[in-house]
C-alpha cells in the first residue's frame, strides 16, 4: 500500500539470471530497499531511535519535578530549548526525548512478546485443531469482546501505574490479533501436500512445525510485528489519554498530550509537539510495515 | 441452516458468558471499592461505610455477588450506582442515545465514505483521488483518534471561528449537541455539531475499508471473467459496478462488520475529545471510582450488543455465501 507501487517494484528491467541467484530473503531485502517510502520510514525511525538513545546523555537533569525551575514564557524557542517549557515550567524537549524512549521500549517489547505468545497459541490451535482449537478460539473471542478501558483500569488498580503494568495490559489485549492471524495461516499451510509428504517420510511433529510450517507462516507475522509496534505506540497514548496508562510525572507522549489539552487555547504547542512526535513515530513504522508487506509478498505486487 | 444457527448462538452465549465472567473477576480482584472512593470526597464513619456496603451488597461473598449479577442481567434490573444512587438502567437510557447516534453517523461516514473512495480509487488507479485516499489511510493508521478529533476541531471549528465573517456563519461547527431528533437519529437543530464527531469516529475505519475495497477490486479486475465481460461489449462502467464491485464487496462486508465492533472503542476517545457523554465515557468514569454496578451493567450491555451484532452479520453472511455454512474450517 505504498505510493506508486508499480514503479518501485517493477521487475521489467531485472536480469532473469540475477533473479535466479538470489535467495528469497535477499530478494526481499532488495525489494524493500528499492521502495522509496519504506526507506524514508527507516530513516525517520532511525533518527528517533538515535534521539532516544543519545538524547538522555546530552540532556541530564531533572525532567520530572517542577521545582527550582526559572519562570520562562511558555512558547517554542525560549531560553530552555527549542520546544520551550510546559505548563509546569519543565523543559519540553527533555521530556519529549524521554517520551520517545518510553514509547519505543514499550512498543518493541509489547510487539515481540505478544507476537511470541500469539504464535504459540495460534499455532497450537491451528496445528492440533479439535478441542484445543475450540478452547483457544473461544478465549481469543472472549478477550476480544471485553472493552479495553476496563482491562486498563483493572490492571492499574491491581498493580499500580508502571511501565510493566502498561506493557502487560497491552500484551494481554494484543496477542489475540497475532494468534488469529497465525492460526489462519497454519491451517492453510497444514493442508498443503508438502506437509503430508514430510509426515509420510516420518518427520516428527516438532520438526515439521519448525522447518516446514514456521518458515512459510513467517512473512505475514513479520509484517504484523511492524504494525503491532505502531499499534502499541498508539495504544499507549490512548490509554494515557484516558488516564489508564502512564500518569504524571512520567514523560510518556500520551500523558503530555492529555495534560496539554486543558492548556490548549493559550499554549497550543504543548499539544502539537508531542502529538507530532507521536505521529512521526507511528508513520515511520507504518511506512516500514507497508514496505515489508510488499517486499515479502510478491503476489501483492501491482494489486496494491 | 437450523443446526448452524443453533451452533452459532451457543458459541456466542459461551463467549459472552466467558467475557462477562472475566470482567467480573477483574472487578473483584481490584483492591478497594466505591465506598472507599467516596471517602475521598468526605470522611465517612466506618459504621456508615458498612451500612452502605450492606445496602449495595458489596459485603456479600463473591459467589453471591456473582449470582446477583446474573440475576440482575436476567431480570434487566441493573442495580444502582454507589456514587449517587442512580439506577443503572436510567444511566444506560441517557448515555446510550448519544452513543448510538454517534455510532450511526460514524457508521454512515465509514460505509459510504469507504465505498465511494475505494471504488473510485480502484476505477481510476493512480489518479488524484487514489493518492488522496492512500495518504488518508496512512495518516489515519498513524494518528490516535483523539488527535484526529482535536485537529478537526481546530481546522473546522477554531480557525473559521477566529476568521469570522463568511466562515463564521457557514462553518461554525462548535456548539451544543442537539436535544431534539427526528426518528431518533436526524438532528432537528445544530446538525453541524454532529459532523465532526461523526467524521472522527468514522475516519480510521473508513480509510482502512476503502483500501481493502480498492485492493480486492483490483484483484477481481484481473480475473478472466472481467476480460470476457469487456470483450462481449459491456461498458466499462457496467463491468466495474456489476462485476468488479459486487465480487469485491464480499471481503469488504466481513471487514465492515468487524469495524462496527471497533467503533465502540473509538467512540470512547471521540466522546472525550468532543465533550459528549456516551456509554463509553460513563463506563470510564464509573470505573475510575470502582462503582461496580454501573461498570458491570453497562459493559455487559456493550458486550452483548457487540456479540449479537457479530452474530447477525455472520448469519446474513452465511445466507449470502453458502460455502461458509457448509463449514470449511478456514472460514471460521
Amino acid at each position: 500500500m505504498t505510493f506508486q507501487m508499480h514503479e518501485n517494484v517493477s521487475l521489467a528491467g531485472d536480469d532473469v539470471a540475477e533473479m535466479a541467484r538470489l535467495t528469497y530473503w535477499q530478494d526481499v531485502r532488495k525489494r524493500f530497499f528499492r521502495n522509496k517510502i519504506a526507506v524514508i520510514g527507516l530513516v525517520m525511525l532511525a533518527a528517533m531511535v538515535l534521539v532516544a538513545i543519545v538524547g538522555p546523555f546530552l540532556t541530564p537533569g531533572d525532567y520530572k519535578s517542577a521545582r527550582n525551575i526559572p519562570d520562562l514564557p511558555r512558547r517554542l524557542f525560549n531560553e530552555a530549548g527549542i520546544f520551550g517549557t510546559d505548563q509546569l515550567g519543565r523543559n519540553l524537549w527533555h521530556r519529549c526525548i524521554r517520551g520517545i524512549g518510553i514509547s519505543l521500549r514499550l512498543a518493541v517489547s509489547v510487539a515481540l512478546i505478544s507476537t511470541v505468545v500469539g504464535m504459540v497459541f495460534g499455532g497450537l490451535a491451528g496445528y492440533i485443531g479439535g478441542w484445543v482449537d475450540s478452547l483457544i478460539s473461544r478465549i481469543i473471542e472472549m478477550i476480544y469482546s471485553i472493552p479495553y478501558v476496563l482491562i486498563g483500569i483493572a490492571a492499574i488498580a491491581i498493580f499500580g501505574s508502571s511501565f510493566y503494568t502498561v506493557m502487560f495490559t497491552l500484551i494481554f489485549t494484543g496477542w489475540v490479533g497475532t494468534a488469529r492471524l497465525f492460526r489462519a495461516s497454519v491451517l492453510q499451510i497444514r493442508s498443503n501436500d508438502y506437509i503430508e509428504a514430510a509426515r509420510a517420510t516420518g518427520a516428527a511433529t516438532p520438526r515439521i512445525l519448525l522447518s516446514h510450517v514456521l518458515p512459510n507462516a513467517l512473512p505475514p507475522i513479520i509484517v504484523s510485528i511492524a504494525f503491532a509496534i505502531s499499534g502499541a505506540i498508539l495504544s499507549e497514548s490512548i490509554y494515557s489519554f484516558l488516564g489508564i496508562g502512564f500518569i504524571e510525572p512520567t514523560p510518556a507522549l500520551g500523558v503530555m498530550i492529555r495534560d496539554a489539552r486543558t492548556q490548549f487555547q493559550p499554549y497550543p504547542h504543548l499539544l502539537w509537539v508531542p502529538a507530532s512526535i507521536l505521529i512521526w513515530l507511528t508513520l515511520s513504522i507504518v511506512f516500514i510495515g507497508d514496505g515489508l508487506r510488499d517486499a515479502l509478498d510478491p503476489k501483492m505486487r501491482g494489486v496494491d | 441452516m437450523g443446526s448452524y444457527l443453533l451452533k452459532r448462538v451457543a458459541l456466542m452465549a459461551l463467549t459472552v458468558w466467558g467475557a462477562l465472567t472475566i470482567m467480573f473477576v477483574l472487578l473483584v480482584a481490584m483492591p478497594g471499592d466505591a465506598v472507599e472512593a467516596k471517602q475521598g470526597e468526605k470522611a465517612v464513619a466506618s459504621g456508615i461505610q458498612a451500612n452502605i456496603r450492606r445496602k449495595y451488597g458489596l459485603d456479600d461473598p463473591v459467589p453471591v455477588q456473582y449470582a446477583k449479577y446474573w440475576k440482575n442481567l436476567a431480570t434487566g434490573e441493573l442495580g444502582y450506582s454507589v456514587k449517587d444512587d442512580k439506577s443503572v438502567n436510567d444511566m444506560l437510557a441517557e448515555t446510550a442515545k448519544t452513543s448510538l447516534r454517534l455510532a450511526f453517523w460514524g457508521g454512515i461516514v465509514q460505509l459510504f465514505g469507504s465505498l465511494f473512495l475505494g471504488f473510485l480509487s480502484a476505477a481510476k488507479r493512480n489518479s488524484a483521488i487514489d493518492k488522496v485516499s492512500t495518504v488518508l489511510s496512512v495518516t489515519a493508521q498513524a494518528m490516535p483518534v483523539f488527535v484526529t478529533g482535536l485537529l478537526l476541531q481546530v481546522v473546522f471549528g477554531v480557525i473559521p471561528n477566529n476568521a469570522g465573517g463568511f466562515f463564521n456563519q457557514h462553518f461554525n461547527m462548535v456548539g451544543f449537541w442537539p436535544n431534539e431528533w427526528w426518528l431518533g437519529v436526524f438532528p432537528k437543530e445544530n446538525w453541524k455539531v454532529v459532523v465532526l464527531p461523526a467524521v472522527a469516529v468514522g475516519m480510521v475505519q473508513m480509510a482502512y475499508l476503502a483500501r481493502l475495497l480498492r485492493s480486492s477490486m483490483l484483484e477481481v479486475m484481473r480475473a478472466d471473467y472481467l476480460r470476457t465481460a469487456r470483450a462481449k461489449g459491456l461498458s466499462m462502467r457496467r463491468v466495474l459496478i456489476k462485476h468488479a464491485l459486487r465480487n469485491a464487496l464480499i471481503p469488504w462486508v466481513t471487514a465492515a462488520s468487524l469495524a462496527v465492533v471497533e467503533t465502540f472503542g473509538i467512540a470512547v476517545q471521540t466522546e472525550t475529545t468532543f465533550g459528549l457523554f456516551g456509554v463509553g465515557s460513563q463506563i470510564a468514569n464509573s470505573a475510575l471510582i470502582q462503582d461496580t454496578n454501573p461498570i458491570l451493567g453497562l459493559t455487559s450491555v456493550v458486550v452483548l450488543a457487540t456479540a449479537v451484532t457479530l452474530l447477525v452479520v455472520d448469519l446474513l453472511y452465511s445466507v449470502l455465501d453458502p460455502r461458509i455454512r457448509v463449514g470449511s474450517k478456514l472460514a471460521e
